[in-house]
């Protein structure tokens, strides 16, 4: 579970999280929505220990991201933006170096990286090298990388971009599966389509404060508006930046 | 778990744990090594090298310098000793082969090691390869040396007077009393040579010997062919020849007669001198009957002094200066001007020479190898051969005179007999040499059926310094291999042209 | 669904571990390993060996071809001629515009005789001789031109001999003073040139060994993208650094290791007569242990510059920099040939030198001094170290 309360995170003049609260639960998928530049990321990389928040608390399963990072980073697991693996290793290499950084090895690892190649059908790429893979097998590859140590929260940002339709289907499908598994799952978007498909809750950001937030209904219900499109641009003030 | 340590305290730990325990190999491995390099210095060497300065008059290079202490007798191991001095110059590999290189000096009574000194430049070469070990023959050099400090006067030993060289030898003998004179030869040199060999701890020698050390370096490899791999004897002096008979007068006058022939067809030179060989017998017979008193400035100190210019001045000069093309530019020079009366050049030679001579060779040491080796061997007709000669019998005569009353000690059974080796041999001759002329080294030739014979064009006694020699030496004894030896270079080669007056030959 | 407890140790290994499996399979740290056993004993011997093989076969008496001399006036000097030729010079004819064949290369040396040589030499003063030549022209192209000047120095020096012996003086009353050189270096010292190259190569392989490796750990894994998921891992940064900066390490002294090794098989088995200096085990171990704490200050200085770059192009030219700040103190051996002490031993890369040059001349350079040099360099590597931690800390790494 994720619990945020008026996160601040400012670089310079510029207010990337200006007051951000939300709560994603267990068991729900819950989505980030907002422009390019509405402060998803710096949400995000708060959450997963990358920056530390000028002001406002993050607890995930109630470790505070700023006090217990190492608490913090064991219970997440995070796809950040662009997948970030090591073209020099196989698939296979890369699941096993973050499964061993999560301290686990052996029959333990060996087993469960087995399972993702199942659950996220890489078996005909697993032990080949990197180099060369398509967007969506590199995004499998960091996913099953980032729920080796099955983590009770999935942190993903951006998860879609640069998938095809097969892939970006495929995608769904396993986020599926962890809420299904009781996983808290939060992710963020830029493409209203997908989150309005996937997210139980939706927190929309725009200028790094939250907009409007809740379920699909909810938020159509609060503005008044029965196409969600429109309850968005409403909920933002402007069309910029929206798919 | 988790290490109790901060972040920086992981990483200062783990470089100062490398850096301790790196510490401490590095000292086992000093420690080591320089443990194995003591042994190895030590393990193949029981003279104990020193590094020291040798010198031969201005010349002095760096050397590894040690004794051998040797019974003089070598009968009686405990009786009186003599301190051989060995010089090593190390070779400038870090491996250097097993064998040394060894040069033995002529005379007899030269220093090997001034020679040594001397020949840094074909030595260079071959100590790029192997060290070069070298000991002064005993008796001579710093090995102790017999001199005999005669008058300078006689040191030329030229002209000769019974009486006179009676009374120098027996001054020269109470002199040498201390030693049994016996033991200076050359038989009991090369168990010498072969115990310094032995005490350095080298497998084998190549030996380069010049004129009578091409004698030593011959018997040496009939006594101890497993310990020597090659050598280089230059203006030989072959087995069995003997240098107390007309040899010396009749190879001084073929020389004298080379010189005359080359001057003669030279045109500047018989222009300018005309017929030197009847200017020489005119000078000398004036000298004979009419020595001039000189009064010149010494041709070093430069101060005034009185000098009488006698046969014995032309004889000498005659005699030594056609040793090297250099000097035999000079002799019909002063030939044809002392003829002429200017008697200044002639003068000067004969000081140079009596001066440089004197300091050179250990007398005493020379006369036990002649009176042992030569003198008592001399055919009786020898002093018919000097006949037609221009020293005629007188030197013959000389030694035989010394050699009287010097102690005669023995030579080996088989010393004087002629022997083949399989080991290569590289025989150098000077094609004017005027005292082991070419001729030496063709009967060493015939005799060694592993030899190679150079006969190098236009120069004197001893050539290894000469044009491309050296390098031919040093391919030589690179794989001691006589078909390394490519002779073409040494065609080259030219005598310096006569000079014409005291500035020089033609342009 | 359970936090497990993970050493720092552990996470420490399985990054090194990582980033040496990962590295090891990219063909650029690969290829600078394989450089270094390969070029560098080529790079020291090459060149030593083909420089002292021309000199050496272009003086060889016996084996040179001749050189060939034009001789502008040759009739003037027949005995001089004569005298070239015995040294191995052929006197040829010289060309129309002597200046213009010397400047265009076509000779490198012609002599020049006037028609005054004659009267000159045979009145016993001194005879000028001309020699053209091109200074502008250097190195072996200068055997040449050494050879004549030599063989005419040495006939001057006969007839200068000759000339006082004739007039009733010793020619040494002419040569005051002879100097003999004394040289306290042992054989294998003397191939200094060699030797001061030697410290300057090596260190350069050292930094080159271990810079990919440097690169990668900051802008290369930024660009890479796998910074981010790499620091979201339960292990602390320093710790992620103190790997990367081990994997480096290792790299770098591995390329040491092999530059040693081509060096020990290229002693044992080129023929390099000029440098008499074997390298065994032993000296191969010494140079390698007392270089170890100058490889951790190296990496250390790669990495903490690295992560000042944003990108993999920026680092790489900027490191192509770094590498040249150790080799700057290495300046003074080549020109002042200090010898090892306290006040010079502390400083890391100049010291190390001196420990390079001093085992590979086979003489001992004292413990404490070694000690010295291995402690200063040490401490050089935590400071800097610590400081590329912190760098490594701050948010804006990731860019």
């Amino acid at each position: 579970m994720i619990e945020v309360s008026n996160l601040r995170k400012y670089f310079g003049s510029v207010k990337a999280v200006d007051g951000v609260s939300f709560r994603a639960e267990d068991g729900k998928i819950t989505g980030l929505l907002g422009p390019n530049g509405a402060g998803k990321s710096t949400t995000l990389r708060i959450l997963y220990t990358a920056f530390k928040p000028d002001a406002g608390t993050a607890l995930i399963d109630n470790l505070d991201v700023t006090i217990d990072k190492l608490g913090v980073r064991s219970s997440i697991g995070v796809l950040t933006h662009g997948a970030g693996i090591y073209e020099r290793l196989t698939a296979y290499e890369n699941i096993r170096y973050f499964g061993e950084l999560h301290g686990m090895s052996g029959k333990e690892l060996k087993m469960r990286i087995g399972q993702l190649a199942e659950l996220l059908e890489m078996n005909d790429f697993i032990d080949r090298r990197s180099k060369g893979f398509s967007q969506g097998q590199k995004t499998k590859v960091a996913l099953a990388r980032a729920l080796v140590h099955n983590p009770k929260n999935v942190l993903l940002d951006e998860p879609t971009n640069g998938l095809d339709i097969m892939a970006t289907r495929g995608l769904r499908e396993v986020i599926q599966r962890l809420k299904d598994a009781g996983h808290c799952v939060l992710f963020s978007s830029h493409v209203m389509q997908e989150v309005a498909a996937l997210g139980d809750e939706i927190v929309i950001i725009a200028n790094g404060t939250v907009a409007a937030s809740g379920s699909p209904e909810q938020l159509r219900a609060d503005t008044g508006q029965t196409n969600l499109e429109d309850a968005f641009v409403k909920a933002i003030g402007s069309e910029e930046g929206l798919i | 778990m988790r290490l109790p340590l901060s972040k920086f305290g992981l990483a200062a730990w783990t470089f100062l744990c490398c850096t301790f325990i790196a510490t401490i190999i590095v000292v086992l491995i000093a420690a080591k090594t320089s443990q194995a390099q003591e042994l190895n210095s030590k393990s193949n060497s029981s003279l104990n090298f020193k590094r020291c300065q040798i010198k031969h008059k201005a010349v002095e290079i760096d050397a590894e310098c040690a004794t051998l202490t040797r019974p003089e007798d070598p009968n009686q191991a405990n009786g009186k000793t003599i301190d051989l001095f060995v010089v090593k110059l190390p070779s400038s590999s870090s491996t250097p082969q097993a064998d040394a290189f060894t040069v033995i000096q002529g005379g007899p009574g030269g220093s090997s090691i001034d020679l040594a000194i001397g020949l840094r430049q074909a030595l260079d070469f071959v100590r790029e390869k192997r060290d070069v070990l070298i000991v002064d023959q005993r008796g001579t050099g710093r090995s102790n040396s017999l001199q005999c400090d005669l008058p300078e006067q006689d040191q030329l030993a030229t002209s000769f007077d019974r009486e006179q060289t009676v009374k120098l030898t027996q001054a020269c003998l109470s002199k040498l009393k201390d030693n049994n004179l016996r033991f200076y030869t050359t038989s009991v040199a090369v168990q010498d040579l072969d115990a310094v060999r032995q005490a350095a701890g080298y497998e084998q020698l190549t030996i380069y010997g010049v004129s009578y050390g091409t004698r030593v370096a011959q018997h040496y490899l009939r006594r101890f062919p497993e310990y020597t791999r090659a050598l280089i004897i230059d203006g030989v002096v072959d087995i069995g020849l003997n240098l107390a008979g007309a040899e010396i007068a009749r190879r001084s006058q073929d020389a004298f007669d080379g010189m005359v022939k080359r001057c003669t067809e030279t045109s500047s030179c018989f222009e300018q001198f005309g017929d030197i060989k009847q200017k020489f017998k005119q000078l000398r017979q004036r000298l004979i009957t009419q020595p001039v008193e000189l009064s010149i400035a010494h041709p070093l100190t430069g101060k005034e002094i009185n000098h009488t210019v006698s046969e014995s001045d032309l004889l000498a000069a005659v005699r030594f200066m056609p040793y090297a093309t250099e000097s035999t530019a000079l002799l019909p020079m002063i030939i044809a001007s002392a003829h002429a009366g200017d008697y200044t050049p002639l003068a000067a030679q004969g000081i140079n020479l009596t001066e440089s001579l004197g300091n050179e060779f250990a007398t005493g040491m020379h006369n036990s190898v002649m009176c042992t080796e030569d003198a008592p061997f001399v055919d009786p007709r020898a002093a018919e051969q000097t006949v037609e000669t221009y020293f005629g019998s007188d030197m013959l005569e000389g030694i035989a005179a010394v050699c009287q009353v010097w102690p005669r000690g023995a030579i080996d059974a088989d010393f004087r007999a002629a022997f083949d080796s399989e080991k290569p041999i590289l025989i150098l001759s000077g094609e004017t040499d005027p005292v082991t002329p070419p001729a030496n080294g063709a009967r060493a030739a015939a005799m060694f059926s592993n030899s190679k014979h150079l006969v190098i064009p236009s120069h004197g006694h001893g050539v290894i310094g000469r044009g491309c020699v050296p390098f031919l030496i040093r391919d030589f004894v690179i794989d001691a291999n006589l078909k390394d030896v490519k002779s073409d270079c040494i065609e080259r080669e030219r005598a310096m042209p006569f000079f014409i007056d005291t500035t020089g030959p033609t342009p | 669904m359970h936090t497990r407890k993970i050493s720092h140790l552990s996470s420490l290994w399985t990054i090194l571990r990582k980033e040496v499996v990962d590295n090891a399979r990219d063909r650029r740290t690969l290829t600078t390993m394989a450089v270094s056993i390969v070029v560098f004993p080529l790079l020291m011997f090459g060149l030593i060996w083909f420089l002292d093989k021309t000199v050496k076969e272009e003086t060889d008496l016996v084996n040179a071809p001749a050189l060939q001399l034009p001789v502008v006036g040759a009739q003037y000097a027949p005995n001089l001629v004569k005298w070239l030729t015995q040294n191995n010079i052929e006197v040829i004819k010289p060309p129309a515009d002597p200046e213009l064949s010397i400047s265009k290369g076509e000779h490198r040396v012609i002599l020049f005789i006037r028609a005054d040589y004659p009267e000159s030499f045979r009145n016993g003063a001194t005879a000028p001789l001309r020699l053209i030549h091109d200074s502008s022209i250097t190195g072996l192209e200068k055997i040449g031109f050494n050879t004549v000047q030599g063989a005419i120095q040495a006939y001057s020096g006969q007839i200068a001999s000759l000339r006082l012996s004739a007039r009733g003086v010793n020619p040494e009353a002419a040569n005051p003073i002879r100097i003999n050189l004394s040289d306290v270096a042992s054989p294998q010292a003397r191939s200094g040139q060699f030797l001061t190259m030697m410290p300057y190569l090596m260190i350069m392989f050292i930094m080159a060994g271990g810079m990919y490796l440097a690169i990668d750990t900051t802008a290369g894994e930024r660009e890479k993208g796998s910074l981010e998921p790499l620091l979201t891992q339960p292990v602390k940064r320093h710790i992620v650094l103190l790997a990367k900066l081990g994997a480096t390490i290792v790299f770098s002294s591995l390329t040491l290791l092999m530059v040693l090794t081509g060096l020990g098989l290229a002693f044992e088995y080129m023929p390099v007569d000029i440098i008499s200096i074997s390298v065994g085990i032993g000296k191969i171990a010494t140079i390698f242990i007392a270089c170890l704490p100058f490889v951790f200050a190296g990496c250390a200085l790669m990495v903490l510059v690295a992560s000042f770059t944003k990108s993999y192009k920026e680092a790489q030219s900027y490191l192509g920099m770094v590498m040249l700040v150790p080799t700057l103190p290495l300046m003074s051996l080549a020109f002042m040939s200090p010898e090892p002490s306290i006040s010079n031993m502390w400083v890391p890369a100049l010291s190390q030198g001196m420990i390079i040059i001093e085992t590979l001349k086979g003489e001992t350079v004292a413990l404490e001094l070694i000690g010295l040099s291995m402690i200063c360099s040490t401490i050089l590597a935590a400071a800097l170290a610590w400081v590329a931690i912190k760098l490594y800390q701050r948010e804006r790494i990731l860019g």
